[in-house]
């Protein structure tokens, strides 16, 4: 349904995603899952369209989304990293913002939005300023903007940071309902126990690189692991976490050279 | 070392709020504000030194009168400019929770952060006072004509009194704002300051900007129209106070000067003059005594508000939601009903809603509109004069100025309005936009024009009904309504015309026409309508001719709304990253 092909993407000359390739299927929830700075939210925006790809392209049910963008988009749900929003507007007021220029019908609008808010738990605070909601707060209503279309692809980048441990559970549940009635989901994340109990597939990206794209199961078998943490570990990181936390301690309790 | 490190942060926030720019380089804001503020007051005290230089034998009787039209100019500027930094700077003023946030957890005593941004307030008051009064004070003494000998003492007791008093000026203006400001949040508490905050702030904006560009126009023979009849106008118009305050610490200088015989045409008013300003001798010092009254009881004032509501750092409110006054209600009832009735498409509600939820929420687009009104009002009043309250029946005997103000306040709202549309609400949420456009320019553009009316032509045009009806009567003052819309139709559709970006959502790219081509803006649009103004008047007796003259303003709309529309279409995918066009020219020389 959506495929990456050998995208690639420079900024001022170095490449931050390097010939990343992947697909993500119809009934498939598919977790990406990478270290800081390995290119994830740098694809996700690549596959939305909203940053333009070095080199390679993004295709939609077989279709480059740069020939007919805006097509794309109408199928697409797009959780962004950073939760960014008008702040002198209302909950209720920015979806039906998003809504109207996605041309949803006004009463289905309003319909959707009072049901969602509640769903989410925000109906006591549709009608403050975003500018006064907590991280968690503007996530939902982030979540909400992207579903209100109801969407084919869905693509969140890391949409549980801030969230409470309630909604992290229903993001979960929820997920996993779309994908069996057939969205296709692209989960960008760092809680890998959720990526484990959700995800059908993980693709682990490292310095702009796939390294590994298969089923939970296969790459636990693959590297003789119990977890997925221990599979990520052994993928991507170079350093001994315990040796790491040590060397900051001991730079963090050094008072030498200070004055008497 | 702390506390100058905590008054330079606090100094670089105030350049960093919505009002004076969202994303702008620190150090060009500060050169260009410093910039304009020195090449202003120096242009204005050249014009004033020269004015004297083509009347060296003015005699001292007349040289006094000229000199209070003078210090009364660059009292009123110098108080205005300082309180317009005042409603620029409006939330910078105080502590806020931003403030909280990052110095508040910090192991510095709250006594400490608020000395310092006490002292932050003061030096950007001290710079930016000592920056536009510097040329005026040096200047002082070359503003005198040269056949008065005052000698080098004189010189500097003038120079002196200027700078003393327009500097005192200055503050007072500045003060009264903050002041103002402190003591209304002192009042009803922080909460509900915040939901006045915004409207205040925009009637300031409005009202000092009009005073600003009315004072070229109102500051001569201060002493025979302002000082001379005494009374309560005399008593309560501040810049007096300081007038006052100037010529008893320095009148004495020229009015001092040996009399001797002038050309004979200046003999009587040299007479008069001198008569005058001696006669007005008590009336200084009784106003300089208001002055620094005003000044110690404002600067006491601001003080006592501003420790009083620093008691206790402000900490991040979540707001309760807002409560539906009836009036409210009714308000978007009419609105949602009424004036926005089953729009035509989603994407035109989507411009509609946006544009009315951000003009009166965005702080940039507040001060964008305050100054278009404001400009507008100076406009009617400069071209109207005395006529706005002279109440005239006859049709064909109607001043044009009375008639062509309704197309220079709306000219000048909405070329505002235009110009509010190139700043984005917020550009970091502008990919909200990117992500669910579906490429209709036109119906969003649309609902954005929709809005444009109901948040400003119809208050417009309804309060101009007002005063026109009292004026000219309920039937001429309505046909000129009428012919109000046939104009706003015709502004708002030539305004927009081939309008390359989308309103409140694309980057803002500067228009160099704004500085260049500026002055003659403003002349098209008085010469525009006087001319309407004109034709409006010989038509408004005979049915025909009116209808002739609305049918055509409202076929020449419909004309540039086609034309608009036969242009190229709206483009499919949104670009609202536009890189403004480079201020030179690049030769590529490198190769």
């Amino acid at each position: 349904m959506l495929e990456a092909r050998h995208l690639v993407k420079r900024f001022f000359g170095a490449p931050v995603v390097n010939n990343v390739s992947f697909e993500v299927r119809r009934g498939e929830v598919v977790g990406y899952l990478g270290p800081n700075g390995s290119g994830k939210s740098t694809t996700a925006k690549m596959l939305t369209g909203l940053l333009d790809a070095s080199a390679g392209a993004v295709y939609f049910d077989g279709r480059d989304i740069s020939r007919d963008p805006v097509a794309f988009r109408r199928r697409l749900g797009y959780v962004p990293e950073e939760p960014i929003l008008y702040t002198f507007q209302s909950a209720t007021e920015y979806l039906q913002l998003v809504g109207q220029l996605r041309e949803l019908e006004p009463h289905l609008l309003e319909r959707k939005i009072g049901a969602l808010l509640e769903l989410f738990g925000l109906s006591h605070a549709a009608n403050q300023d975003i500018g006064s909601f907590s991280k968690g707060m503007k996530q939902r209503v982030m979540l909400i903007a992207a579903l209100l279309h109801d969407p084919d692809v869905l693509i969140l980048d890391e949409p549980d940071s801030g969230l409470d441990v309630t909604t992290t559970m229903v993001l979960r549940q929820l997920l996993m309902t779309l994908a069996r009635r057939g969205k296709a989901v692209l989960y960008s994340s760092h809680v890998l126990e959720f990526v484990e109990k959700t995800c059908d597939r993980v693709i682990v990206i490292h310095q702009g690189k796939v390294v590994a794209d298969d089923t939970v199961e296969a790459l636990q078998r693959l590297v003789s692991s119990g977890s997925l943490e221990e599979v990520f570990s052994q993928l991507v990181q170079r350093d001994d976490p315990e040796r790491t936390a040590s060397d900051i301690a001991d730079v963090v309790v050094d008072h030498r050279g200070a004055h008497a | 070392m702390r506390d100058r490190l905590l008054i330079r942060h606090f100094l670089r926030r105030f350049l960093e709020h919505d009002l004076i720019s969202s994303n702008a380089d620190r150090r060009e804001i500060l050169s260009a504000a410093g910039g304009v503020l020195i090449t202003v007051s120096l242009f204005l005290s050249v014009l004033i030194a020269l004015g004297y230089q083509f009347n060296n034998f003015m005699p001292p009787g007349i040289a006094s009168m000229r000199s209070l039209d003078d210090r009364f100019l660059s009292v009123s500027a110098s108080m205005l400019v300082m309180a317009l930094l005042a409603v620029a700077e409006w939330d910078a003023l105080s502590l806020d929770a931003r403030d909280t946030a990052v110095l508040g957890i910090l192991p510095i005593p709250k006594a400490v952060i608020i000395r310092a941004k006490f002292s932050a307030v003061a030096l950007l008051a001290v710079g930016t006072g000592v920056a536009w009064n510097l040329a005026p004070t040096l200047f002082r003494g070359f503003s005198l004509p040269l056949g008065l000998r005052i000698g080098v003492k004189g010189a500097l007791i003038l120079m002196l009194a200027q700078g003393v008093v327009t500097f005192a000026a200055g503050a007072f203006g500045f003060l009264a704002v903050f002041g103002l400001r402190e003591t209304l949040a002192a009042l009803v508490g922080r909460d509900r300051f915040r939901s006045i905050s915004a409207a205040l702030q925009a009637v300031l904006l409005v009202a000092l900007t009009s005073a600003l560009l009315l004072l070229p126009a109102s500051y001569t023979n201060v002493a025979p129209r302002w000082l001379a009849p005494g009374g309560l106008t005399t008593k309560v118009f501040p810049p007096l106070w300081f007038v006052g305050l100037h010529e008893t610490l320095a009148g004495g200088v020229i009015d001092r000067l040996p009399r001797t015989r002038p050309a004979s045409y200046l003999v009587l008013p040299e007479l008069i003059a001198t008569d005058l300003y001696r006669r007005l001798r008590p009336l200084y010092n009784q106003l300089a005594v208001y002055a620094l009254v005003a000044l110690a009881v404002v600067t006491v004032v601001t003080i006592a508000a501003w420790a009083w509501n620093s008691r206790r750092l402000p900490l991040p409110v979540v707001r309760r939601p807002r409560k539906s006054l009836a009036a409210n209600l009714a308000w978007k009832w009419i609105v949602a009903r009424v004036l926005a009735p089953r729009a035509t498409s989603s994407l035109n509600q989507a411009g509609f809603w946006f544009t009315l939820q951000t003009l009166p929420r965005r702080v940039s687009h507040r001060a964008v509109l305050a100054s278009a009104v404001a400009v507008g009002l100076s406009l009617m009043v400069i071209t109207m004069g005395a006529r706005v309250l002279v109440v005239q029946r006859d049709v064909a005997s109607v001043p044009l100025a009375v008639l062509a103000a309704q197309s220079v306040l709306l000219a000048s709202v909405l070329t505002g309005f235009r110009h509010a549309a190139q700043v984005p609400a917020e550009f970091r949420a502008s990919s909200t936009f990117s992500l669910a456009w579906t490429g209709g320019t036109r119906p969003y553009l649309s609902g954005v024009k929709r809005a444009a009316w109901v948040a400003l032509v119809v208050p417009i045009l309804a309060g101009l009904f007002l005063w026109h009806s009292a004026l000219l009567g309920v039937r001429v003052a309505g046909l000129h309504f009428v012919v109000g819309v046939a104009v706003s139709m015709l502004l708002i559709e030539a305004l927009f015309l081939r309008y390359p970006r989308v309103p409140f959502v694309s980057g803002y790219v500067p228009s160099v026409e704004l500085k260049s081509q500026g002055i003659a803006y403003v002349a098209a649009v008085l010469l525009l309508s006087f001319t309407l103004a004109a034709f409006e008047r010989l038509a408004l007796p005979a049915a025909s001719g009116y209808l002739v003259l609305v049918g055509a303003l409202v076929g020449l709309s419909a004309g540039v709304a086609a034309f608009d529309r036969a242009q190229q279409p709206s483009p499919v995918v949104l670009d609202l990253d536009e890189v403004a066009p480079s201020p030179t020219q690049r030769l590529d020389l490198a190769g």
